[in-house]
Parts: C-alpha cells; sequence; structure tokens
C-alpha cells in the first residue's frame, strides 16, 4: 500500500526528531499552517490527513478498522515505520491527541514527546467525570453534520464579497478543508465524540504537554486538569483563547507553550 | 423626491441577521431582525458570544468546522445551524461570515438568514434518503439471501450431477446450461447452442425428442419427461433423461419449462443386465425343465423294469445301452447349459487350442454317434487337408451337436452326411440331412438359445445346441450357417479359420 499516498503524507527538511503533526476532528493538516513554520527550522515535520479526510485516499476507509480510534493509531505506527526513522515528537490535536497516545503505548519508544493540543480522554458525562456532553449532545451534532453535508456541493466555501478584503488563502485549500465523504465524517464523529480512554491515561510513560484552550466547550479546563492528573509525566499549560483550534486563533501563545515544553524535552 | 433608507436602518432592518463579533465569537452588535428572529432585546444580546445561543450540537460543529473554517479561509459562506429563541425553540438559520481587520482589530461579520422552510425541505430530503437506504439495505440483503441460495441449489445440482435446461414458452427457444457441455462429453463447461445439443442426440432418438417437447409445449401438462440418446464429442453415447416443469407468471401464464438433465446411462445399462439375467435364469429353468426330463424319464423307466423283472442278457443289454444313451444326452445337455451360462455371463467359451486334424475330430464324432444309434446311416467324406490350430473337443462338441440335430430332424431312413474339408485359409465341416425344410420365417433367430425347430416336440430340444454352435464357431473366429429347403434338405456349415 503506498502510505505517502493513503494519509497524503507532506514531509519537510531532514533534521534527527520529526514533528509529527495530526489534526482533529472535522479539519485536515491545512490546519498547522499557522504552527508549523516555527518549527521548521529545527525540526523535520511530517503533516498528513487521516484516512477519510482531506485529500486521504477514501478508497482505504474501512469503516470496521476505523470503527475505533485503535484503526487511526495502527495508522500512525505505520507513517513512523514508513517515514520517520529518527525520534518522534507526535502533535495531536483534539482527538488526535488520544490516537497518539494509543500509538505510543501500543508500539512504546519511537514518540518522545507528547503536544495535546485541546485533548479529551472521554467526551460524554460519566457520573463525577465531567467531560462536557451528554450522550443526546452528540446525537445533536450527527444531526448537525447530517444536515451540513446535505447539500454537499457547497463546501462551506467563502463568501465571495464585493469588499476588499479577500481571503488570504488559496481557493484551493478551501477544496480539500473540511471537505469530507458524509458518511465517514459522520462515522469519525461518532467514534470521537462516543470515545473513552480514561483507562490508558495513566499508562503513557512518554513525557506529555497539555496545550489547554481556557475557554473550550470541547475540551473543557476540567479535562485538561483531568488528564494531567491521570496523565504520568504530563504538563498542563492553559492557553488564553476561546474555542477549540489555538494553533489557528491562538497561534503565539501556542508555539510559545510548546517551545517551552521542546526545550526541557531536547 | 424620494429619501432612500440611511445606512443605518439598512442595517437593523435588513432583510437578514446581521452580526458584528469579536474573534472569539462575542457579539458586539446585532441588528433588529436577528434580535426579532430569536426574541431577544440589544441588550441580552450584547457580550454574549455567538456559540452559546446555539444547541449543543451545533456548539461542538460551530467549534470544530465554522471558526477553524473561518480563520484559515477568511470568509465561509452557507453553513447551517440551529439556534434557540428564547422561548427555547429551535431556529434553523444559514450563516454566512467573514473576518474584516480594522486598525488592526479582527471582526467577524456575520450574516444570518431563517432557513425553517429550507430546514423542512432539507429533513424530508435526508428522511427519503435514509429510507431509500433502508431500501437499498434490503435489496442487497436480498440480494445476497438469494445468492446464497442460488449458491446451495447450485451445489446441490453439481452433487446429483444435474444439468439445467430450459425452453422460453412462447417463442419455444431452449437454453441448456454451458454444464450440459459436461453431458455431450466435453471437458469442460462452455456454451452449448439449442442447435448442438440437437445435433447431438443420435439421429434415431432425434425425431421422439422433439415429439415428445412440441407435444407438451402444444398442450402443457404439469410435468415433461422424456429419455433419449446421445453422441459425445469424446465418442461416448449416453442416455439422457429429461424432466422438466412449467414456471408460471402472476397471472398463472406459463413462462418457461425448467428442468434438469440426467445422464441415467448406467442405469439403463444395469437394467438391461437385470432383464438379462432375468431372461437368462428364465431360460435356464426351461432347458431343465423341459430337456433334461426326456432322458431323465428313460433312465428312470429303465431302472423300473429292472426291479420288476429278471431280464435275459440281450434284454439287459439293450436297457443298460438305453441308460447309457440317456446318461450321455444328460451329460451333453449339463456341458451346453454350463457353456451357454457361460457365454450368456460374458466370460466367454473356455478354448484349449492346439494343432489338431479336422478330418480325425470328425471321424471320431461320427464314430460314436453310429454307435450311439444303430440302425441310421451316418456318412463322412474328407477332402483336403484339414490340419489347424483349435480346440478338438470344442469342435466335437459343435460337430456333435449339429449330427445330433440331424439326426433328430432327418427322415427316418435317409443317411446324415458329413463333411470335412480343408480349404485354402481354413476348414470347412458340414453337416446334411434330408427331410422337411427349417421354417424360413425363423431365419438366424435359428442359433438364439430357446428356439425350437417345427417338429421338436418330444424329441431332442435344439434350444441351446445351435446357439453352442455358434458360440464355438466365434470363439475360433469363423462362422455357422445353414441352408434349408424341402427338395434338397438341410445343410449346416461350420468354417473355422487354420
Amino acid at each position: 500500500m503506498d502510505l505517502r499516498a493513503r494519509n497524503n503524507v507532506q514531509i519537510s527538511g531532514d533534521q534527527a526528531i520529526t514533528m509529527v503533526f495530526a489534526h482533529g476532528f472535522g479539519c485536515d493538516q491545512n490546519m498547522w499552517r499557522l504552527l508549523t513554520p516555527s518549527f521548521e527550522q529545527r525540526f523535520r515535520t511530517l503533516r498528513f490527513d487521516h484516512v477519510g479526510s482531506g485529500k486521504s485516499d477514501l478508497s482505504a476507509y474501512e469503516r470496521s478498522k476505523y470503527d475505533a480510534l485503535h484503526g487511526y493509531a495502527l495508522d500512525i505506527n505505520q507513517l513512523l515505520d514508513e517515514f520517520v526513522p529518527g525520534p518522534a515528537i507526535f502533535v495531536g490535536h483534539s482527538v488526535s491527541a488520544m490516537i497518539g497516545m494509543l500509538a505510543d503505548l501500543e508500539r512504546p519508544g519511537r514518540i518522545i514527546g507528547h503536544v495535546m493540543v485541546g485533548p479529551s480522554p472521554c467526551y460524554v458525562n460519566d457520573g463525577d467525570y465531567v467531560g462536557g456532553f451528554e450522550r443526546e449532545d452528540i446525537d445533536e451534532l450527527l444531526a448537525t453534520l447530517k444536515s451540513n453535508y446535505l447539500g454537499w456541493s457547497s463546501n462551506m466555501a467563502p463568501v465571495i464579497m464585493g469588499a476588499p478584503d479577500r481571503p488570504e488563502l488559496a481557493a484551493e485549500l478551501t477544496n480539500s478543508f473540511c471537505q469530507t465523504d458524509p458518511v465517514i465524517a459522520e462515522h469519525f464523529a461518532r467514534v470521537t465524540f462516543l470515545s473513552d480512554h480514561r483507562k490508558e491515561l495513566h499508562l503513557l510513560q512518554t513525557p506529555s504537554l497539555i496545550l489547554q484552550c481556557s475557554d473550550d466547550i470541547i475540551a473543557p479546563v476540567a479535562v485538561g486538569e483531568y488528564m494531567h492528573q491521570e496523565l504520568p509525566r504530563s504538563t498542563l499549560r492553559i492557553v488564553e483563547n476561546v474555542g477549540h483550534c489555538p494553533h489557528l486563533s491562538a497561534p503565539s501563545a501556542s508555539v510559545a507553550a510548546i517551545e517551552d515544553f521542546l526545550h526541557e524535552l531536547t | 423626491m424620494f429619501e432612500a433608507p440611511g445606512s443605518d436602518s439598512l442595517y437593523e432592518d435588513a432583510a437578514c441577521g446581521l452580526l458584528l463579533t469579536q474573534p472569539d465569537g462575542a457579539i458586539l452588535r446585532a441588528n433588529r431582525t436577528f434580535c426579532a428572529w430569536l426574541g431577544r432585546s440589544s441588550e441580552d444580546l450584547l457580550g454574549r458570544r455567538l456559540d452559546s445561543l446555539l444547541t449543543i450540537g451545533g456548539r461542538i460543529f460551530y467549534q470544530t468546522h465554522w471558526m477553524p473554517l473561518l480563520n484559515m479561509q477568511r470568509s465561509l459562506s452557507e453553513v447551517k445551524l440551529e439556534m434557540r429563541h428564547a422561548n427555547g425553540q429551535r431556529v434553523p438559520m444559514v450563516m454566512n461570515g467573514a473576518i474584516r481587520t480594522l486598525h488592526g482589530h479582527e471582526f467577524h461579520e456575520i450574516a444570518i438568514f431563517s432557513a425553517r422552510d429550507r430546514h423542512k425541505y432539507e429533513m424530508e430530503l435526508l428522511k427519503a434518503r435514509e429510507h431509500a437506504e433502508e431500501n437499498l439495505r434490503i435489496a442487497q440483503a436480498t440480494q445476497k439471501a438469494l445468492a446464497e441460495a442460488r449458491t446451495g441449489l447450485n451445489l446441490a445440482i453439481d452433487a446429483a450431477q444435474l444439468f439445467e435446461w430450459s425452453v422460453h414458452m412462447p417463442d419455444r427457444v431452449r437454453r441448456y446450461d454451458p454444464n450440459v457441455a459436461l453431458l455431450l462429453g466435453y471437458p469442460d463447461r462452455r456454451p452449448i447452442e439449442p442447435a448442438d445439443f440437437i445435433s447431438r442426440i443420435v439421429p434415431e432418438d432425434r425425431g421422439a425428442e422433439a415429439g415428445a417437447l412440441n407435444a407438451f409445449l402444444d398442450a402443457p401438462d404439469d410435468r415433461f419427461q422424456s429419455v433419449f440418446r446421445v453422441q459425445g464429442v469424446d465418442g461416448v453415447q449416453r442416455w439422457i433423461a429429461s424432466w422438466g416443469r412449467l414456471r408460471r407468471d402472476e397471472e398463472g401464464r406459463a413462462t418457461h419449462l425448467v428442468g434438469l438433465l440426467q445422464d441415467v446411462t448406467q442405469s439403463h445399462r444395469q437394467r438391461a443386465e437385470a432383464e438379462d439375467r432375468a431372461l437368462l435364469a428364465e431360460q435356464t429353468l426351461g432347458i431343465v425343465g423341459h430337456d433334461l426330463r426326456n432322458p431323465l424319464a428313460a433312465i428312470q423307466m429303465a431302472a423300473e423294469i429292472l426291479g420288476l423283472r429278471v431280464l435275459d442278457a440281450s434284454q439287459q443289454a439293450a436297457l443298460g445301452e438305453r441308460i447309457r444313451s440317456s446318461t450321455r444326452r444328460a451329460n451333453r445337455l449339463i456341458a451346453d447349459l454350463l457353456d451357454f451360462t457361460r457365454a450368456r455371463t460374458g466370460r466367454g467359451l473356455n478354448l484349449c487350442k492346439a494343432l489338431v486334424d479336422g478330418h480325425d475330430v470328425t471321424r471320431d464324432v461320427v464314430a460314436e454317434l453310429t454307435t450311439a444309434h444303430p440302425g441310421r446311416s451316418l456318412l463322412h467324406t474328407e477332402l483336403g487337408d484339414a490340419r489347424m490350430m483349435a480346440d478338438g473337443d470344442r469342435i466335437s462338441q459343435a460337430l456333435g451337436n449339429l449330427v445330433s440335430n440331424a439326426l433328430t430332424y432327418g427322415s427316418p431312413g435317409t443317411a446324415v452326411t458329413v463333411r470335412s474339408e480343408g480349404l485354402a485359409h481354413s476348414v470347412r465341416f458340414s453337416v446334411h440331412n434330408q427331410g422337411k425344410a427349417i421354417d424360413p420365417h425363423i431365419g438366424p433367430r435359428l442359433f438364439e438359445p430357446m428356439t425350437r425347430g417345427e417338429q421338436a416336440g418330444n424329441l431332442r430340444s435344439v434350444g441351446l445346441g445351435l446357439y453352442i454352435v455358434r458360440e464355438i464357431a466365434l470363439a475360433h473366429g469363423g462362422k455357422v450357417d445353414y441352408v434349408s429347403n424341402d427338395v434338397s434338405g438341410t445343410t449346416f456349415t461350420i468354417e473355422l479359420e487354420r
């Protein structure tokens, strides 16, 4: 199998340590555009799209394989085997933070550090645990997804306006970003938001940074604190940011937090 | 002149909701239209974050799609989300958004359109799609079940070595499954055209096969059945049984004759063999019943005479001779019976070939039968060199049968003439008697077992004798024949290769 095509792998640089950037649910590797330039001087970077997202090979999407995050973790280890000869720092946004953890637990020793951007081990409230959502909320999300993917010809493209404030990014970007098969999107959403990997957290021995936004409904601060408590070698950094994508809306603060972590690590 | 609405009223009462927010979604301005749609006052909305107006599922979508996309693209169109009216009701909305930078500050400008009807329509579409998907699933499951049933049926048909064929009723076109090729002696399956199949039916059966099918199609019955032979491309002739039943459509009209073919050669052969065996048993019993009774009766009578009174020497000698000749006859019958059984069960006659002189063999037979039939005239003529490779005992058995017949059927008081004659490549033996001709209608059947001459009556049976003669001749690679008429009498001729 051509892994490069399967996961639309993009590699830059030839330094010893590779930073692997994994996007979360709803997006693709373009998410990292504002972040990666800060690290390309010192690190080799590898960006990719999960199977089913972005410009990945949709024909590689097997429902049974990707019915749990382990299927995605398996892909991570394959990518590490194929493209990362040296140590790796895994930068995972949202659900990909857990995918990176599962890959590490599966084959320890290849990832020397995890940068977890807005991670959550479990999105649904469970007894004393506050994940942020009830089960019905997830069903509501699935309905919203369906409703937005219905037309499908319009991919939430930029507004065409008479205003001079032109979109800064190339139009081709919009053609892949968020452009997902609706059935796959719904499946990925279901697998993501119904996943529960709280029990595995204490097993991870690799140093990890939890990059927690100060105001994020998807991964509330309580979740970041819970993770910090459960993950043995973790650092919790709270970034002043509203939303779930600090690497987009607060890139400088995100970079600073990551730099500190890398400094300790390397 | 008229006064056009100012930009402020254009903003406040625009035909869509208009929002201005900070990058984190906090609302800076909301027009009257938007406030009215959500049943909230402007004061109520100011400072609130846009996503707090959404349903929770909508918030996740907003965070995972709207915000990243807007940041990446700087603008975004036609995102559909549901908002909460002050009264708790959901209000479906379609939103466009763009980022505008002013004096180094970013602002998000959002236009919002109520989408109730579009939402309803989309829900209908979704429902219809789900319905269609459900139907597709059912159809696929049905198809799968069908495929599985078909696989099972194929296996069963294959296991029973059956072959499918059918006839399309309206136009009477036959169709044969490619596996039928195996029945026609091909090594593997291949398309078989109806004409190919029909041309493989042996000519004798072709008419009957077509006739049976046409008769059925003319007046369809419930079941069709016919049996015929096909000549395989591999040179093997096979008996084929063909069965069929009518397939009918919903209106009960017959659309197809659907059936199976089966190679019944083996059962056919077995039945023929069983019939043969039954016939053989019957024949054997007949021979035992008819032919052994006479000599046994003669012996029994002689024994009773011996027990009744004292006999003089000549009477005793005569009785002894009678017992001897009856025993001889019974022995010969038993020998014939054994040979007959061997020949009929396919084991053939035993031949023990050696260099013999046909004249010597004939002379011995004539001498023996002369002694056995005092008062009858037996002549022997020898011609040429009659040395040959043959089974002498078998030749004398055959000649004995022919001479016995001649003595039995020949007119009393006339001579029986036996000739042994050496020809270039063969030796010919002939036995001639005068007397009434053999019924010309009997013809070659004369040599079949249990065929008797007209006058047989209670005299010595020819039931097996001629059959044995023929078998002996055939076993030697020779032949037996006869000519018979009332004037010149009857001559049987055996001609054997040297």
